[in-house]
């Protein structure tokens, strides 16, 4: 663990370091972001005059968890979004995991590790913030085990997230000039951010049981709400931890039809 | 016990017939790589791989490394198979490929050595010490704070070459190191090499179009065509059961010159561009040397091997059965 | 002529050479559609209303439906300028003899073409997933709506060729494209229809010529607008679109003058 961690430590300084050179590119990038979190508000403004509820959340819950789902994407994408991103794009295209396989390193630690993005701990920040003023202005009743159990399964949605998206990269190794595999997270994950109560049962099984998706956002979000209930943090482990052999199956399977492509 | 064992190894990749104007079509093109293909190499050799493009060296090599698996047959690497990966097989080995970089392309040199550090959890007092004679070998003094991306192929190189010793690996393979480097880099890349090979006693395995490379580097080549071994011994011995022949070089710059060369006893001869050229059986130097001082100018004259490189392009054209 | 046509032609069999590729790239974006699908479903029945401003449940589906057929049109993932006068590649174009202008449009012309193929079994798709919400024009207004989708496809290209040319005088536009992308998608209703914003809003929006990229073909298959309002709609499209162009063309032509043919 310590030695990923001071892996991990000289990549995130270097990055900073690069960040901070394409200063006007990031600006833009953040901008974006801004932009987003506006049109996402005035959507729902739009959609709230017409309803009282969403799903039977309000306003302020229904902001909550799109802001916290948007949190998750974004400490993902800080963190391994483009180091996975590259198995579709880059490693096994062209041959570039030989030299991943080839060290006394866990190999998916390795390549999700390679390559943080600093910068998008800006907006990250900003959903946390605005993600509490949401909260304070649903006028729910919070207390300490809700934020204590809300927590851990935040942790735990952070996981599962980046669990499920490296799952959706590994075809790489079958479909090698695939690039738009890279594609299918951010479309995914359109679903996290709306209250699972909209959808009908046949997506919500799909989405919490074959590919748990609404999982990462939706069951945190609901801890904080409502008393946290165990066979939500039961269920939450128990999925994290069988995606995770999962993941660990097929990479292997993976690991092992990969053709290296030549120099 | 050999330091590497590999026996009857194959590889076959598999290409899909699918297309969307056949898409019944689920069949499979089956390309063979590597085809049964055995080989010992004990520890400190050095040992060149040789074939033309496609031939399967460098499938054969990442599969030593343990970056991709066999279809079949079995190999031993340091008593671990490769493929397995284990820990403590990939602390012991490294890979330099020259067509690839393995550091990273934003970080500056030193960073990637720190990385690598910690990979390796190699110890700070060894890390140093490595480092430093690695630094003062390969002159890289002044481009370890440069980043990857900002460098010359030839500092590039240098870097990832550096990066393969830092942890002491045991057993090294090469894939095309000097590829695209100039004289002066190429030069300082075998001089390094050898070094390491002389002091630490490591076992590299090579490959290389530049006979160069395996002409200064290597004692010992394998040759390997249609993914297969078809020649795996000395290289002096290879020029000497396949062309034990020499060749004499005259310089015909005038007429007079010509006619002499064209009445000469010998029977395998032509003239290409002013120069008179001769090939003969290594038993017959002697004579034809006599005759060709009798009759030329000493400084004129040039008697040599044949080139490695022509007895390679000769060894890929003919049937394999001959060199076994 | 011929040249355009032949680099046309290449262009598409390059770019079908990664069909399955395109296909994954079309085929995710379908969530978008099932999302709104889903909200819009929920707002209708947990709000207990019929219509909103003027559009019922039906109508808003089959907005969201149009809307997913036009941004399949986005040109933005078709134009390859950006990108290449980064890497330098650009170069290859320059030394040809043909426009340099007019061959990055062939290109996204072709792009968006096969991008339209793919993107028909997923209309398939959609249609029988909200086959009980989708409401079909006539076949006159079918005939404007194709007018008003070609058009809104000529807007979308020129404002992205636009953008696109920024980056021989300013550098990588990547970030840029993007955000403007997604600005100009909402000024143009392509993310909620305009008439469900704010009176004054509405008001706004519908002055700039954005709303011709998605709320007027959207409006004109759910026969929303009257013949005369087609008319000039379009009359405002090919004014913005030779603006746009223009536009292109002059930044284009000055950024030439700047551009140093150096690679990443």
């Amino acid at each position: 663990m310590k030695k990923y961690w001071r892996i991990f430590k000289v990549l995130f300084r270097n990055a900073i370091i690069r960040d901070l050179k394409i200063r006007g590119m990031i600006a833009s990038w953040l901008l974006f972001e801004l932009v987003g979190i506006i049109v996402t508000i005035v959507f729902f403004r739009a959609i709230f005059v017409n309803t009282p509820s969403l799903g039977g959340w309000s306003f302020y819950q229904v902001l909550f968890l799109y802001v916290f789902a948007e949190f998750i994407v974004q400490i993902y994408s800080a963190t391994f979004k483009v180091g996975i991103r590259n198995i579709a794009t880059n490693h096994i295209k062209k041959g570039d995991l030989d030299f991943y396989l080839i060290k006394p390193v866990d190999t998916m630690s390795l390549v999700a590790l390679s390559n943080p993005r600093p910068y998008k701990l800006i907006p990250a920040t900003f959903y946390f913030v605005l993600s509490v003023y949401c909260l304070i202005q649903s006028g729910l009743s919070v207390n300490l085990a809700n934020v204590f159990w809300f927590i851990f399964l935040a942790l735990d949605g952070i996981v599962l997230y980046t669990i499920l998206i490296y799952l959706t990269v590994i075809p790489a190794f079958w479909l090698v000039r695939v690039w738009s595999l890279k594609d299918i997270a951010s479309r995914i994950n359109q679903f996290m951010r709306y209250p699972a109560g909209i959808f009908p049962r046949s997506l919500k099984i799909a989405f919490f049981i074959a590919f748990p998706i609404l999982a990462t956002s939706y069951i945190p979000a609901v801890t904080l709400f409502e008393p946290p209930k165990l066979i939500y943090i039961i269920y939450m482990v128990l999925v994290t931890f069988v995606f995770y052999v999962l993941l660990l199956v097929v990479w292997k399977l993976g690991e092992k039809h990969y053709a290296s492509a030549s120099s | 016990m050999s330091i590497i064992t590999a026996s009857n190894i194959g590889k076959k990749f598999y290409k899909s017939k699918y297309s969307i104007l056949k898409p019944l079509n689920f069949g499979k093109e089956e390309i063979v790589a590597v085809k049964d293909l055995s080989i010992k190499i004990e520890e400190g050799e050095f040992v060149g791989f040789l074939g033309p493009n496609g031939a399967g060296k460098t499938t054969f090599l990442k599969i030593l490394a343990g970056i991709i698996h066999p279809t079949s047959g079995s190999a031993k690497v340091m008593g671990q198979v490769p493929w397995e990966r284990e820990y403590e097989y990939l602390s012991k080995m490294a890979i330099v490929m020259g067509q690839k970089n393995q550091l990273w392309w934003d970080l500056p040199a030193i960073d990637s050595f720190l990385m690598l550090k910690e990979i390796y959890s190699i110890p700070e007092k060894r890390y140093k010490e490595n480092l430093d004679q690695i630094v003062e070998v390969l002159s890289m003094q002044k481009i370890l704070t440069k980043r990857l991306r900002n460098m010359s192929l030839g500092e590039r190189m240098k870097c990832e070459l550096a990066a393969s010793f830092l942890h002491d690996p045991k057993v090294i393979f090469l894939d095309e190191p000097t590829i695209g480097l100039d004289v002066v880099s190429s030069q300082a890349i075998r001089a390094f090499l050898k070094k390491i090979n002389r002091d630490k006693k490591c076992t590299f395995i090579l490959t290389s179009h530049y006979l160069g490379d395996i002409e200064e580097l290597c004692e010992r080549v394998v040759i390997i065509n249609f993914g297969e071994k078809i020649y795996d011994g000395p290289l002096s011995k290879l020029k000497g059961k396949y062309a034990p022949e020499k060749i004499v070089k005259i310089r015909l710059d005038e007429l007079e010159q010509r006619k002499k060369f064209a009445a000469l006893s010998v029977v395998n001869k032509r003239i290409q561009e002013k120069r008179g050229i001769i090939r003969v059986d290594k038993g017959q130097i002697g004579k034809l040397a006599r005759e060709i001082f009798d009759t030329f100018l000493p400084e004129d004259i040039t008697i040599t091997d044949p080139d490695t490189e022509e007895i390679i392009s000769k060894i890929f054209n003919e049937q394999k059965n001959d060199l076994r | 002529m011929g040249k355009y046509w032949a680099s046309f032609k290449t262009a598409f069999r390059g770019e079908s050479a990664y069909k399955l590729d395109m296909l994954i790239a079309v085929g995710v974006n379908i969530a978008f559609f099932f999302v709104f699908f889903y909200v819009w479903q929920a707002v209708y029945s947990n709000g207990g209303v019929t219509q909103i401003n003027a559009y019922t449940l039906s109508n808003t589906i089959t907005y969201y439906f149009i809307t997913s057929i036009i941004f399949r049109l986005d040109p933005s993932a078709a134009i390859y300028l950006n990108w290449e006068v980064w890497d330098g590649s650009f170069t290859n174009e320059l030394v040809r003899p043909y426009s340099a202008k007019l061959i990055y449009m062939v290109y996204a012309l072709a792009t968006m073409l096969l991008q339209v193929i793919m993107n028909l079994p997923f209309i398939v798709i959609m249609l029988i997933f909200a086959r009980s919400y989708i409401i079909f024009p006539s076949l006159e207004m079918f005939g404007f709506f194709l007018v008003s989708l070609l058009l809104s496809a000529l807007l979308y290209l020129a404002i992205n060729m636009l953008l696109h040319s920024l980056s021989l005088r300013f550098g990588d536009q990547d970030a840029n494209i993007l955000l403007f992308n997604y600005i100009i998608a909402f000024l143009a209703g392509g993310i909620i229809p305009l008439n469900f914003l704010p009176t004054g809003a509405y008001n706004f929006l519908n002055l700039l010529p954005f709303k011709a990229l998605f709320f007027v073909p959207c409006n004109v298959f759910l026969q929303k607008m009257a013949t005369a309002q087609i008319y000039e709609s379009w009359l405002q499209s090919v004014f913005w679109i030779a603006i746009f162009f223009g536009l292109y063309y002059f930044v284009f032509q000055n950024g030439l003058k700047r551009y140093a043919g150096t690679g990443r």
